[in-house]
């Protein structure tokens, strides 16, 4: 039991209780290294100034025995000599302690940002296929709570772990020194204590990370509901909604409570332990002082030890739980960073350098994962440089995933996309975001400026940029609205824009980058009509030169189109011109009917 | 104790004006130093930082009031509560014990005079003791943290659940207002904060208090003179952990500020996250992300900076204290005025003090922190709803379906009138087109009817009895109201449809589906019905979203049908089948149309013209198109001029 050298028991112990399972902790931990080779001389810094400061540390007692030694001894000036050397090795421990923290936890500070910055450079570059079955709260309780668990890991974590290892090793070398049986009967229980510890905190892994995923889950819903609230109203579901939040909430107490109850024996259990340390040497170093093989100074020396031993005994519960709190926020943590970006360039990846915006589908089929069927299906058509093609069908025919195609939003189809004959995934992705302009149909803008969400895709766009840009997509119109100009605030700290002028905010913003190509995804549903045949106009003015594809339900406006696409169920059912289709009296032209341009109703007032 | 108690309580109640104005100063003091570095064009990131910087005002240092009502939440469990409070007492006792034994030892075995064999048996009964003194601690610390922590994730999840149920209850405004990240953090973090109040400040602060206290008069007890003496180190100790509280307080809050920032960055940029990648702007908004993530870093750091003074600040004080006790002690021994033992005790006792002071100020920062949470958790707490369930509400299971608006006005704001002595009526059964451009008062009417919001002036009927009159869950069933834009809920369809709802009648929801096509979506789901949507809804289009909830609507079986422009944004043929769908939804019910087509117009009783929330028109479509120069007649010449060209 007792080892030899009871300083690599303790790191036996302290690496067998850190996992039950050494091999994939190591594995987790190997992910952190580049970021601590990174720090490394702050890290090594703060080593050394741990071993400094803790010989100083442990010398303090040291003094303390002289002191007692010399006071029973009645030399009193010795006995003061003593006392303030005391004082003045605790001050040098203190420097030490203070160097340790400025640079071992100033480091995990800077890996920290470090992290936090890689972590969003890659979710940022995720494909919306990851984000299909990956909701936005768990991502940010990755980025709070998870980077948070991980960065006290590298701090405290780490600077504790070496400090708990070097007090011990010091202490007992010095312990050893005065009496080296007083020191292995007193730290007999030192085994039992690692053991103790090691078992608790097996478990407290998976309980903490049980807490976070319920906790995430919580979060999600509340979220979800909070966002949701008009239809739940509307139903008097809010009763209901609540008692699911119960049931979501009381899941979290459980897997709380059974977390707290390992906490709770933990560290008691572990005050014990080392306390009985004491005793130990109270009972057998008082025998010894009795039988006077050591002196009374020795055997308080001895108990200062302990108690300087059981605060890392005490730290290594605490230590031990950040471990284990951050190597489960390292696996949450590298389950994204492992996902794999999607979309991204290939090495042969060709520059479009020549942007004409010849656009070219053949035999495009595409199923968004975990469906059945195919949201296209082997579809067929050009789109010449230059022209306008308008995208109309049913709701659910495919038009918005054309879209998102084009767009390289999803990289999983089979036949093929091609710009000015340029396989589409072939292209240099900075290349086609440059060329291509897009305005979604929810119009998502910014809580910046609407100077910022314009120039969004040309930040060195200048005050004419926009200015004219407001003019092309008649925001210009609704200036008087913004208290501030073009600098005023979107969003939850400025004004709340309608969704028409969202919508033409987010075309300004798609024409920003003087785009090849534009894509126009049912952009004018908030609009008013009138707006809608102003906007028209002076877009047609705008988009000359340019390859449009424009997704609408309205067909009043894409009469003029060079090419109206029908779509339904994922296929072309009709293509032409406006009044080729109406000939033809098919699907479009039953459309066109049916529309008969009642929308101008608003617009006659 | 009560007496010292009072007193803190005076004290932290004069504390509290300075603290605010200090705190509100500071925070502009930074605001002022940023905007200044700022250039121009960053303007509008220094404005919002100035928000959320003006967000965290309110932080305080200490408010009873609030912590007498956390108190209210352990009412519950008082039974443990009051067992903690006595398990506290008892470890912070018997945490004095061991340096007394120690200190008996030495004197009376280790130094004692007498035979070797008692004093051996001394140190055998002593030995004895202080290692049941352990276990009684261990055993009883253990039950302490238990009891505690139980209560504090009890108490944390009555006033998460009291929370949410409290927040789903708010009238609309409430949702307008406050953005749902913002309430999501009340909900989380906040609420966790209050527990951490209570587990790590309150009882933390109150056991080191006692411990304190314990060994002060243990010691006080043993020997005055070198009591006195450790003491003297008390007050640096104290300023010492002042002065650290004060700085920490002010970097905290600064880091709270960045932190918010960003979160909301993220947050932000995740849910826009296919426009930052359509534009190809990913490394710009990184980079953007960059400085917030520096920014937060460098708040950390100064933090950093003063713990790495207090700790090692705080043994040298501890140390000294020990150098006198042994400067003078020593003096003390020479003449046996003290025991050996006494002294040894006396350093040990020492050497105790450190950890209840600096753990004071520690414990005081995640108090203050707590303070701000709790204030803006019991603040949403006090915020109550304007429409309220009357105490008698009147109102009928299942109405015929008579509308009646008498001279309703209604502003959002306060300013601007939206609805302006707006008044019409509608009999049972009939059908009814609301027709105007937008802002025209058409969504207003349908959140006023279903009570989302309280009118001021005028009154809104159903069957007679005023809506202010009804339950509003009750009035709620009697409109069915089918929403600009459908939202639909992570789970499968059917519980989209069922809303959750158990017990719903499954045959109802079946037809429902049926008769609004929806089969043709469930074709394309692998699970057809049970298929899990993700956020949102997931991946289904607008126009098969708003399918769902028009087969919800369905499902649900109002007496009155509310459409809110809901073919909006789906296609002519999509709508042609709904339309067929509600033709036959209608038969019996009174139904409110925002209509877009004149095909709906068509088919209905009556068409209300409504203009700046007033009633301009008013007649059948043929009433209609039969007064000269109408706003309606215009409208069918233009069509009739359009389709012609066509």
């Amino acid at each position: 039991m007792a080892s030899p050298v009871p300083g690599t028991a303790v790191l036996r112990l302290v690496s067998n209780a850190l996992n039950g399972n050494p091999e994939s902790s190591k594995m987790r931990i190997r992910r952190l290294f580049p970021y601590l080779l990174r720090h490394r001389s702050a890290m090594i810094a703060g080593i050394l100034a741990i071993v400094v400061g803790e010989i100083f540390s442990m010398l303090g007692p040291w003094f303390l025995r002289q002191a007692i030694d010399r006071l029973e001894a009645n030399q009193i000036a010795a006995a003061r000599h003593a006392a303030l050397l005391m004082l003045a090795v605790t001050v040098l421990a203190g420097i030490g302690s203070f160097l340790m923290r400025r640079t071992m936890i100033g480091a995990s500070r800077l890996i920290e940002r470090q992290l936090r910055h890689d972590f969003t450079a890659h979710v940022f570059q995720l494909s919306p296929r990851w984000y299909d079955t990956h909701k936005v709260g768990e991502v940010m309780a990755l980025a709070t709570n998870d980077i948070n668990a991980i960065r006290m890991l590298l701090g405290p974590g780490i600077m504790y772990f070496i400090q708990t290892i070097i007090t011990a090793v010091v202490a007992i070398a010095l312990m050893l020194k005065l009496s080296p049986h007083l020191t292995l009967i007193s730290l007999a229980p030192l085994p039992i204590l690692g053991l103790a510890v090691q078992r608790g905190s097996r478990s407290i892994h998976s309980r903490f990370a049980q807490v976070q995923e319920s906790f995430a889950n919580l979060s999600a819903y509340a979220q979800e509901m909070l966002s949701g609230i008009r239809p739940i109203r509307a139903y008097s579901r809010e009763e209901l909604a609540a008692a699911r939040f119960d049931e979501r909430s009381v899941d979290l107490l459980d897997r709380n409570l059974s977390f707290v109850r390992i906490q709770s024996v933990l560290r008691p259990m572990m005050i014990f332990i080392a306390g009985s340390a004491t005793a130990i040497t109270l009972y057998f170093g008082g025998r010894m002082v009795i039988a006077q093989s050591i002196s009374v100074g020795t055997l308080v020396a001895f108990m200062a030890y302990l108690a300087q031993l059981t605060w890392p005994a005490m730290a290594l519960g605490f230590t031990i739980n950040i471990w284990q709190r951050g190597l489960a926020s390292l696996d949450r943590l590298g389950e994204v960073l492992d996902a794999p970006i999607e979309i991204q360039d290939t090495q042969e990846a060709v520059p479009w350098k020549d942007r004409r915006g010849d656009i070219a589908f053949r035999n495009l089929s595409f199923a968004y994962p975990n469906t059945k069927s195919d949201a296209i299906r082997d579809l067929s058509f050009e789109m010449p440089a230059g022209s306008w093609t308008a995208l109309v069908g049913e709701t659910g025919s495919g038009k918005t995933t054309l879209v998102r195609l084009l767009n390289r939003q999803y990289d999983s189809y089979r036949g093929s996309i091609t710009i000015d004959g340029i396989d589409l995934r072939s292209m240099r992705l900075d290349d086609l975001r440059a060329g291509v302009g897009y305005a979604p149909q929810d119009g998502f803008l910014f809580s910046d400026t609407l100077r910022e969400n314009i120039l969004f895709a040309h930040p060195e766009g200048t005050d004419e940029d926009v200015e004219r840009l407001a003019r092309v997509s008649r925001l210009e119109k609704d200036r008087a609205a913004f208290p501030e100009g073009w600098q005023t605030l979107v969003g939850e700290r400025g004004v709340t824009l309608s969704g028409g002028q969202k919508q033409r905010v987010s075309i300004a913003r798609a024409l920003a980058p003087d785009p090849t190509i534009l894509l126009l995804d049912d952009v004018f549903s908030s609009v008013d009509n009138e707006t809608e045949a102003e906007l028209l106009a002076q877009l047609r003015a705008a988009w000359q030169g340019r390859t449009v594809l424009l997704v609408t339900h309205r067909l009043l406006g894409v009469k003029e189109a060079d090419q109206i696409v029908v779509l339904d169920e994922g296929k072309v059912v009709e293509i032409g011109r406006h009044e080729e289709l109406l000939q033809r009296e098919g699907e479009y032209a039953a459309l066109f009917h049916q529309q008969a341009t009642a929308a101008e109703l608003d617009a006659i007032q | 104790m009560s007496g010292s108690k009072r007193s803190s309580t005076r004290q932290g109640a004069a504390e509290q004006p300075a603290n605010r104005s200090a705190a509100a100063q500071s925070a502009k003091r930074g605001a002022a130093e940023q905007s200044a570095k700022r250039v121009p064009t960053e303007k509008a990131a220094s404005r919002i930082a100035e928000a959320t910087e003006r967000e965290f005002e309110a932080t305080r240092d200490m408010d009873w009031g609030q912590l007498r009502r956390l108190l209210t939440y352990m009412r519950p469990y008082r039974g443990r509560v009051s067992l903690t409070a006595v398990l506290i007492v008892a470890v912070s006792a018997l945490s004095i014990v061991g340096p007394y034994l120690v200190k008996v030892a030495i004197d009376r075995s280790l130094q004692g005079e007498g035979p070797v064999d008692q004093r051996l048996h001394i140190l055998a009964v002593v030995g004895a003791l202080y290692i049941g003194v352990l276990l009684v601690t261990g055993l009883l610390s253990f039950l302490q943290s238990l009891l505690l922590q139980t209560v504090g994730q009890k108490v944390m999840n009555d006033l998460r659940r009291q929370l949410f149920r409290h927040v789903m209850r708010q009238d609309m405004s409430l949702f307008d207002r406050e953005p749902v990240g913002r309430l999501m953090t009340r909900l989380t973090s906040d609420v966790e904060a209050l527990n951490e109040l209570f587990t790590s400040g309150v009882v933390t602060i109150a056991m080191d208090a006692l411990t304190l206290l314990a060994i002060m008069t243990i010691m006080l007890v043993m020997d005055l003179k070198l009591a006195l003496i450790s003491f003297a180190v008390i007050p640096a100790l104290f300023a010492l952990s002042m002065i650290f509280r004060t700085r920490v307080r002010r970097a905290f809050r600064r880091i709270r500020v960045r932190v918010s920032r960003i979160n909301g960055f993220l947050q932000e940029h995740l849910s826009g996250l296919s426009i930052v990648q359509a534009f190809g702007q990913e490394s710009r908004r990184l980079h953007r992300f960059d400085s917030l993530n520096q920014d937060h870093t460098e708040a950390h750091l100064d933090t950093v900076a003063a713990f790495a003074v207090f700790f090692p600040a705080v043994e040298v004080f501890s140390t000294a204290a020990v150098v006198l006790l042994l400067w003078t002690g020593s003096g003390m021994v020479a003449a046996t005025t003290v025991s050996l033992g006494t002294l040894v005790a006396f350093v040990q006792y020492a050497q105790r003090f450190y950890r209840p002071i600096s753990d004071l100020s520690e414990k005081f920062n995640i108090m203050q922190g707590a303070m701000a949470a709790g204030e803006r958790v019991f603040v949403l707490l006090d915020t109550h709803p304007e429409i309220l369930t009357p105490a008698e509400p009147r109102g009928v299971p299942r109405v015929k379906g008579e509308v009646r608006f008498d001279r309703v006005s209604f502003s959002y704001d306060g300013q601007e009138r939206v609805l302006d002595e707006l008044s019409f009526h509608v009999k049972p059964g009939e059908r009814v087109a609301l027709v105007g451009a937008t802002g025209a008062g058409k969504t207003t009417i349908i959140s006023l009817l279903t009570r989302f919001y309280e009118i001021k002036d005028g009154s809104i009927s159903i069957d007679g009895i005023d809506v202010r009159e009804w339950d509003p869950r009750q009035l709620r069933r009697q409109v069915g109201v089918v929403l600009q834009d459908p939202r639909l809920f992570s789970g499968s369809l059917d519980s989209n449809l069922r809303l959750w709802h158990e017990d719903f009648d499954q045959k109802s929801l079946d037809e429902a589906v049926r008769r609004i096509g929806l089969e043709r979506v469930l074709r394309k789901l692998p699970d057809g019905l049970q298929h899990e949507l993700g956020e949102g809804g997931g991946r289904l289009s607008t126009g098969e979203r708003q399918l769902v909830s028009f087969a919800r609507a369905l499902a649900h079986d109002p007496p009155i049908l509310v459409l809110d422009e809901a073919t909006a944004s789906v296609d002519a043929a999509t709508e042609a089948r709904i339309q067929a769908a509600i033709e036959v939804l209608m038969e019996g019910r009174t139904s409110l149309v925002i209509a877009h087509r004149l095909s709906t117009v068509r088919s209905v009783d009556r068409i209300l013209v409504l203009h700046h929330g007033r009633l301009v028109e008013e007649g059948s479509h043929d009433e209609l198109l039969a007064t000269p120069n109408g706003i309606y007649r215009r409208l069918v010449e233009i069509q009739l001029k359009q389709s012609r060209q066509a």
